[in-house]
C-alpha cells in the first residue's frame, strides 16, 4: 500500500503535474461557481484533454477538478442564492441570508473551512477502509459482481430525483446502448445495422460530452439571459468564518460522517448528503428556529457533508466499479479512456490510481479553500456573464474534445445527437445519471452475467449461491419496495 | 402543461420504439448473445410502457415519485436552473440551439475546425447574443487561440481540416 502511495505521490514532484493540479482546481472552481455546469460536465469536457497523459497525472488532474467544484458551487450559493451545483442547495438557506446582512466573507470562510476539513474527513475514512475493501473484493466473483451492478443501478434510479420507474428506464436504455457494437464476449457484431462507425460501439467520451455538456448548453439557451440578476456584496471577516467551524465542531463531525456514509451508497452523491446533513443539524440544534435565517451552523452542516462525500464515493467506485456519485460515473469513463477496467480488480492491481485520486482531491480541496477564498469575489462575478458568451465557448470545447479522442469526425455528430437526446431525457424526467451509469456498467454486467453462467454451466441458481449475492439481492428488493413502504407509512400516518 | 405532457408522451414513445427495435433485432442473434438484450430490453420495455401509461393515468405511478432527496428534505431541493419557460417557446429555443450546433458541425465538416471555430463563435455572439463587435472579436480570438494552442501545439492532435481542404472522412 505504501509503495502505491509513494508511486502516486512521487508524480507530484514533477512541476508539470503540480501545474495540472492547480489548473484542475481553478477549472473546478469556475465550473462549480457557474450554476448548471458543475463537476460532471467539467470532467466530461476535460476527459479528452487527458488523453495523452499518463494515468496517474490524469487522475490527479480530474480529481483536482472534482475536489474544487463543491467550494466553487458554494460561492454562487452564498453570493447569489443560486447553488452552483445541486449539492450546494442547502448552503443557500443560511449562506445567502448571511451575505444579505453583510457577512458574505464570513459565510465563505465557513464554507471554505468546512469544505476543506470535510473533504479531509472523508478521505481519512477512505484510507481506513481501503484494506477492508481490498479484502472484500477478493470475495466478489462474477455472480456477486452482477448483483452489485444491479444494486448500483437500482439505488441510482432511486437516488435520482423524480420517478423510480423513469430512473430504471433510463438505466435500462443506457445498458442497451452499451451493447451496440462488437461483442468481445460472443465474438459478433450487434445492433450495428451495417454501420462501420458502430463497430466499436458508442464512443464513451463523446457520449458523455453530449449527454451532460451539450444538453446543458441547450438548457442554457432555453433559459437565456444571465445566470444571476444581482449579487450580494462582500462583507464580514473570513477568519470569523473559520472560527465558526471550530465553534460548531460537533455539527461538523456529524455532518462529515453523514456525507461520507451517503457518499458510499452507489450513485447517491452530494445533494442527498447535503440535505440530510442540514436537516439533521437543524433537528439536533438547540435553536432550530434560526436555521434558514443566516445561521452559520447551517452552512457548516451543508458544506462539510458536501465535501466529505467524495472520500466515501470513491470507495464503491474504485473498490467495485460502481460509481458513488454522478461525478464518479464520469470518472469511470476516465478509467476506461486510460485503459483501466473499472471493477473489483482496480483496487487490487492499480492502487496507485486510488491514491492519485486521493491526493488530487486532498490538494485540490486545500487549494480551493485558500486560493478560492481570495478569488471568490471574482468567481461570483462570473455568474453575471450573459449565457450567450458561455454557449459558443463550451460548444467549441465539446466538439473539439469529442473529435480529439479518436480523430473521427462522426464522434462530433455523436456528441451532438447525444446532447439533444440528453436534453430530452432531462426535460421529460428521465435522469441522465442513470442513463450514463447503465451505459458504463452495461458491458460489465453482461460480462459478469455470461461468466457466471459459464461457471455454473447454465444454472441460474449461481446468482443466489453466496451470502453476498443473497444480501445484495435482498437489498435490491428492499430498495424497489421502499416507495411502497413509504406510501404505506404515510397513509397510516394520515389515518391516525 | 398539456404541451409538456404531449412532449413527455412523444419522448417516452421514442424510447419505447428504440427498446422494441433492440429486442426485435436481438431475436436474430444466437441464444447466448441475445440473452442480456432480451432480459434488459424486456424489463425496460415493461417499465417504459408503465411510464407511458402514467401520462394517461397520472395516479398510476405516483407512489413511485420518490427519491432519497424526499427522504432527506421533503423534496425541498433546489435544482440549479430548473426554472424553465414552457410550451412552444421551449421547443423553438431547443430547435434554434440544435440548428446552431448543427451548422457548426457542417462548417467543421466542410472547412475544418480552425476556420469554423472563429466563424461560429463570431456569428453566434453577433447574431444570437447581439454582442458588440469588440467583445465579439475578442472572445472569438481568445477561443480560437485557446483551442489551437491546446490541441495543435500542446496535445499535438491535428484537428479535422475539412473535406474542402482534403480531409479524409471515415466511412459511417
Amino acid at each position: 500500500m505504501l509503495e502505491a502511495f509513494l508511486e502516486a505521490g512521487s508524480v507530484l514532484a514533477n512541476v508539470g503535474v503540480i501545474a495540472y493540479v492547480i489548473l484542475g482546481c481553478t477549472i473546478g472552481l469556475v465550473f462549480g461557481a457557474l450554476p448548471g455546469l458543475g463537476g460532471i460536465i467539467a470532467i466530461a469536457i476535460l476527459l479528452p484533454f487527458t488523453y495523452g497523459m499518463e494515468p496517474v497525472p490524469a487522475m490527479l488532474f480530474l480529481a483536482a477538478v472534482m475536489g474544487a467544484v463543491p467550494f466553487g458551487g458554494s460561492i454562487s450559493a452564498i453570493l447569489i442564492n443560486t447553488p452552483g451545483t445541486a449539492p450546494n442547495a442547502a448552503t443557500c438557506f443560511d449562506g445567502f441570508p448571511m451575505a444579505r446582512r453583510g457577512e458574505a466573507s464570513k459565510a465563505l470562510g465557513i464554507s471554505a473551512t468546512a469544505s476543506g476539513l470535510g473533504a479531509i474527513f472523508g478521505l481519512i475514512v477512505l484510507l481506513v477502509f481501503i484494506p477492508l475493501v481490498r479484502a472484500i473484493v477478493l470475495l466478489v466473483g462474477p455472480p456477486e459482481f452482477f448483483m452489485l451492478v444491479l444494486f448500483g443501478l437500482v439505488t441510482v434510479s432511486f437516488a435520482a430525483r423524480g420517478n423510480l420507474v423513469k430512473g430504471l428506464v433510463a438505466g435500462g436504455v443506457g445498458i442497451l446502448i452499451s451493447l451496440i457494437g462488437f461483442s468481445g464476449v460472443f465474438g459478433i457484431l450487434r445492433f450495428t445495422y451495417g454501420s462501420n462507425y458502430l463497430w466499436d460501439g458508442i464512443e464513451l467520451v463523446s457520449f458523455l460530452i453530449g449527454i451532460f455538456a451539450i444538453s446543458e448548453l441547450i438548457n442554457y439557451s432555453v433559459r437565456g439571459g444571465t445566470i444571476a440578476e444581482e449579487r450580494a456584496s462582500m462583507g464580514g471577516r473570513v477568519l470569523d468564518g473559520v472560527k465558526e467551524v471550530f465553534r460548531h465542531k460537533l455539527t461538523f463531525l456529524r455532518s462529515s460522517a453523514i456525507g461520507t456514509t451517503i457518499g458510499i451508497i452507489p450513485g447517491v452523491g452530494g445533494a442527498v448528503a447535503n440535505f440530510l446533513s442540514y436537516i439533521t443539524a437543524k433537528q439536533m440544534s438547540k435553536h432550530p428556529e434560526t436555521f434558514g435565517t443566516g445561521d452559520p451552523e447551517g452552512v457548516v452542516a451543508s458544506e462539510a457533508a458536501n465535501n466529505a462525500k467524495d472520500g466515501g464515493a470513491l470507495l464503491p467506485t474504485v473498490g467495485f466499479g460502481i460509481p458513488g456519485s454522478g461525478e464518479m460515473a464520469v470518472l469511470l469513463g476516465g478509467f476506461i479512456l486510460h485503459g483501466l477496467t473499472p471493477g473489483p480488480m482496480l483496487i487490487l492491481n492499480h492502487l496507485e490510481i486510488v491514491f492519485a485520486l486521493f491526493l488530487g482531491i486532498l490538494i485540490s480541496n486545500i487549494l480551493a479553500s485558500s486560493f478560492g477564498l481570495l478569488v471568490s469575489n471574482y468567481l461570483g462575478k462570473l455568474t453575471l456573464i450573459n449565457v450567450a458568451y458561455i454557449i459558443p465557448v463550451v460548444a467549441v470545447l465539446c466538439f473539439a474534445g469529442a473529435f480529439a479522442i479518436r480523430g473521427n469526425i462522426w464522434d462530433v455528430v455523436l456528441a451532438l445527437v447525444s446532447g439533444v437526446f440528453g436534453y430530452g431525457m432531462t426535460r421529460f424526467g428521465f435522469p441522465n445519471v442513470c442513463l450514463v451509469i447503465g451505459f458504463i456498467l452495461g458491458f460489465l454486467a453482461e460480462q459478469s452475467f455470461s461468466q457466471s453462467l459459464m461457471i455454473s454451466e447454465g444454472n441460474y441458481a449461481i446468482f443466489f449461491s453466496s451470502p453476498i449475492s443473497i444480501v445484495l439481492f435482498s437489498l435490491i428488493i428492499l430498495v424497489l419496495l421502499l416507495p411502497f413502504i413509504r406510501g404505506g407509512l404515510a397513509r397510516r400516518g394520515g389515518n391516525k | 402543461m398539456k404541451r409538456l405532457r404531449r412532449g413527455n408522451m412523444l419522448f417516452t414513445g421514442l424510447l419505447l420504439a428504440f427498446i422494441l427495435v433492440i429486442i426485435l433485432t436481438s431475436l436474430t442473434y444466437s441464444p447466448k448473445a441475445r440473452l442480456i438484450p432480451l432480459i434488459i430490453g424486456g424489463g425496460t420495455l415493461v417499465l417504459a410502457i408503465l411510464a407511458l401509461l402514467s401520462e394517461f393515468y397520472p395516479g398510476l405511478l405516483r407512489t413511485l415519485d420518490v427519491s432519497l432527496m424526499d427522504f432527506a428534505a421533503s423534496g425541498a431541493a433546489i435544482e440549479p436552473g430548473s426554472e424553465q419557460p414552457s410550451g412552444v417557446k421551449v421547443a423553438k429555443r431547443v430547435l434554434n440551439m440544435s440548428m446552431w450546433l448543427a451548422i457548426f458541425f457542417v462548417l467543421i465538416y466542410l472547412v475544418g475546425f480552425l476556420i469554423s471555430i472563429g466563424v461560429f463563435v463570431l456569428l453566434f455572439l453577433k447574431v444570437y447574443g447581439k454582442i458588440g463587435w469588440v467583445k465579439t472579436i475578442a472572445v472569438s480570438a481568445i477561443t480560437w487561440g485557446f483551442i489551437y494552442g491546446t490541441f495543435e501545439v500542446f496535445i499535438k492532435v491535428e484537428l479535422f481540416r475539412g473535406i474542402l481542404f482534403g480531409a479524409i472522412v471515415p466511412p459511417i
